[in-house]
């Protein structure tokens, strides 16, 4: 029955010994990652961008100088803003000449070959339409502009000590700025160039394949018929970012794993996974290089970036949620799984999808678990995104509360910022600064869960009468290894971003080696890891899970939890322990 | 139809290979699978837009490119938007922008 178990997990069964390390999937994820994640570093950091130190010290200054003379952020504050955000270790050449080979089939409407084709006809014939909107925009941002700088000037006239003046200041900078947006927007589209992204999918297709055989021939497995599957396992992935490129979907929030979970899930149970795919089919192997991938991008550092209030919502609830989520789930309503129980309690309290892949890998759970958890999670992410501003916008209430309640309790970042977007500015910076905070616990929870799992549920029978040294022999045994290269990517990287000090490590590595390398590849391997568990996946197995309905009352019952505690932790915060940090953020 | 059939029966597998009703049955069930998703894309979605402000919102979103559905926040353009606005306030004292050494310009 064990046996039985193991071979639906997904993580292996451990045991210890030195040949692990070239013959396990676990250590080889780590070996793969890392080794990913010095090559993105030798692609990222010899290539700054040019004069990189001289313009952060530039707009700096200017920034501070801004800051300091006026109570709001006048032009030049952000025309310095802007010129910093333009700092993008991506913009390279190398970088982007690697970049072209990570690329996902582009955003369509209704054309579906825009995804992967765009011909000069067409690129031309889109320029044309989008040139008078570009146009109207840019007319637009230059009134707006005009504008901007007299009311400026006016509250300058009267040394900034004029509410009023502040105040149309203010507002006029605004309006430039959305108007500035749109300019942006209109010029992308006004700029349109054609591209053919099929011959870099077969780059990258060709690439991965032999990258993951590396592991498989050490591991004991046929190199050939996992080459031979692996073309079907990507195409499938590639259909997944397809569909999920799609204008309507992708505003609604049905991301790539739902599409591949679901393309996977439609193959094997109408058509059946033929079996030479099946040697394809490795959830775990891609699902744990991914996550070494993903631990790079928790930047330890940035838990503190909107103070203490962001620590408290987004690291104090937290945990006690998902404490409680699970306690309730095993005493209350009695899951009958454990590992469903922790995988759906950490999704929904912690940051939804990623949070279920390292709970569920950290923990052993069974790949219907993982969907089962996905698949909640998308579903009240999308209603949450809609339902969470009509609340907030009907009672009126503040902005930096209702963007702090939406970060701390809305699964998804990309939701997050949807729904802060739907609010304005300041809901938007606050909500995706806490959910971003959020994101980073991940990696504490991933090891805390395959800590206790080692220790407490998966414990030897007889475990307790070990010594010390037989104890300390079976937890590493059970230790999921994986989990180390995750956490050690992030240790790493939070060292090398913090020594780099904030701004060039945003330059070099958040809009370097993470945004240009390991985001592409860590989301590449994710989509490969859920087009296997749907083609692996029983769709009436799947159903015995939701029996009772009881993952369902878990979640509701652990969301209103947390959208409740997360509310009040959010107003003591930031109104009564912290207002001068709410007064700061809508002076923005 | 007979050929197509015998060739997909050796490419599938799950179940008895062979039978040509059984091997269409699980091509229809595929191909309404398939419909499925796309009147899901197609039908549903757009027909949601018809609920009070969702339309609006969604046209919205079309527009800004948000990322809505992405999971990680290193996925999503505007977070780093949002962090160097936030950062900006210096709620925290952080070492300074500029870090001797490691990194050089050109």
């Amino acid at each position: 029955m064990e046996e039985s178990r193991n071979s639906d997990v997904v993580v292996d069964k451990p045991k210890t010994s030195w040949s692990d390390l070239w013959k396990k999937e676990d250590y080889w994820a780590i070996w793969l990652g890392v080794a990913l994640l010095v090559a993105g570093l030798f692609i990222y950091m010899p290539n700054p961008p040019k004069e990189m130190d001289a313009q952060i010290q530039k707009t700096n200054a200017i920034m501070k100088a801004e800051s300091e003379a006026s109570p709001f952020r006048t032009l030049a504050w952000h025309d310095a803003n802007d010129a910093k955000g333009k700092l993008k270790a991506t913009d390279g050449q190398l970088g982007k000449k690697v970049g072209a080979y990570l690329k996902r089939p582009a955003g369509w409407k209704d054309n579906p070959k825009e995804a992967f084709i765009l011909s000069d006809g067409a690129a031309a014939a889109k320029r044309e339409k989008a040139a008078e909107k570009f146009a109207a925009a840019k007319e637009k941002t230059k009134e707006t502009r005009l504008k901007a700088e007299e009311a400026q000037a006016a509250a300058a006239t009267a040394t900034f000590k004029s509410d009023e003046l502040n105040n149309s200041a203010r507002l006029a900078i605004g309006d430039w700025r959305k108007a500035r947006e749109a300019e942006s927007k209109a010029k992308a589209a006004a700029e349109t160039k054609p591209y053919n992204l099929i011959p870099g999918l077969l780059v990258l297709m060709i690439g991965t394949g032999l990258f993951f055989s590396f592991g498989m021939k050490f591991m004991g497995k046929s190199v050939g018929r996992f080459l031979a599957g692996f073309p079907v396992v990507f195409i499938i992935a590639v259909l997944a970012y397809f569909m999920s490129g799609q204008a309507t979907a992708k505003a609604y929030g049905v991301e790539y794993v739902l599409w591949a979970i679901g393309l996977g899930l439609l193959i094997s149970n109408t058509i059946g996974t033929p079996k030479w795919v099946m040697h394809a089919v490795q959830t775990e192997y891609y699902i744990k290089t991914g996550l070494v991938l993903l631990g790079a991008s928790i930047l330890i550092g940035k838990v503190l970036l909107i103070g203490i209030p962001g620590i408290f919502v987004a690291w104090i609830v937290t945990p006690i949620v998902l404490v409680c989520t699970f306690w309730f789930g095993q005493n209350i309503i009695k899951m009958p799984s454990k590992t469903l129980n922790i995988t759906i309690s950490a999704d929904m309290s912690v940051c939804g999808v990623s949070a279920a892949i390292a709970t569920a890998a950290a923990c052993r759970a069974k790949k219907e678990e993982l969907t089962l958890a996905v698949g909640m999670s998308v579903a009240f992410t999308a209603v949450m995104m809609f339902a969470m501003p009509a609340f907030i916008k009907a009672v009126g209430m503040h902005h930096v509360l209702g963007g702090a309640w939406m970060g701390g309790t809305i699964d998804a970042t990309g939701a997050v910022v949807a729904a802060g977007a739907i609010l304005g500015p300041q809901a938007m910076y606050v909500a995706a600064t806490v959910k971003m905070i959020q994101n980073i616990m991940i990696g504490m929870i991933a090891f805390g869960v395959a800590a206790y799992w080692c220790t407490k549920v998966e414990c030897a029978p007889g475990g307790m009468n070990l010594s010390f040294g037989g104890a300390i022999r079976e937890i590493w045994a059970r230790f999921p290894k994986f989990v180390l290269g995750f956490i050690g990517a992030s240790i790493v990287f939070s060292i090398i971003y913090a020594s780099l000090g904030k701004d060039v490590g945003k330059v070099m590595i958040d809009e370097g080696v993470i945004r240009g390398w390991t985001t592409g590849l860590q989301g590449w391997f994710f989509a490969l890891a859920f087009v296997s568990i749907g083609l692996a996946t029983n769709f009436r197995e799947l159903g015995k899970y939701f029996k009772g309905g009881k993952p369902l009352i878990l979640y509701v019952t652990g969301q209103s939890f947390n959208i409740l505690l997360t509310l009040v932790m959010a107003y003591i915060m930031f109104f009564v322990v912290f207002p001068e940090i709410t007064e700061k953020i809508m002076k923005m | 139809m007979g050929i197509s059939a015998l060739i997909l029966s050796k490419l599938i597998s799950g179940g008895p290979a062979g039978r040509p009703p059984e091997v269409l049955h699980r091509i229809a069930g595929f191909l309404i699978g398939i419909l499925l998703m796309l009147s899901f894309v197609f039908l549903f979605l757009p027909a949601l837009k018809n609920l009070g402000s969702v339309g609006q919102i969604i046209d919205m979103l079309e527009e800004s490119g948000i990322e809505s559905g992405a999971f990680w926040y290193a996925n999503v353009e505007k977070v780093g938007e949002a962090e160097r606005h936030i950062s900006s306030l210096e709620l925290i004292h952080e070492k300074p922008g500029i870090s001797p050494g490691t990194v050089r310009s050109k």
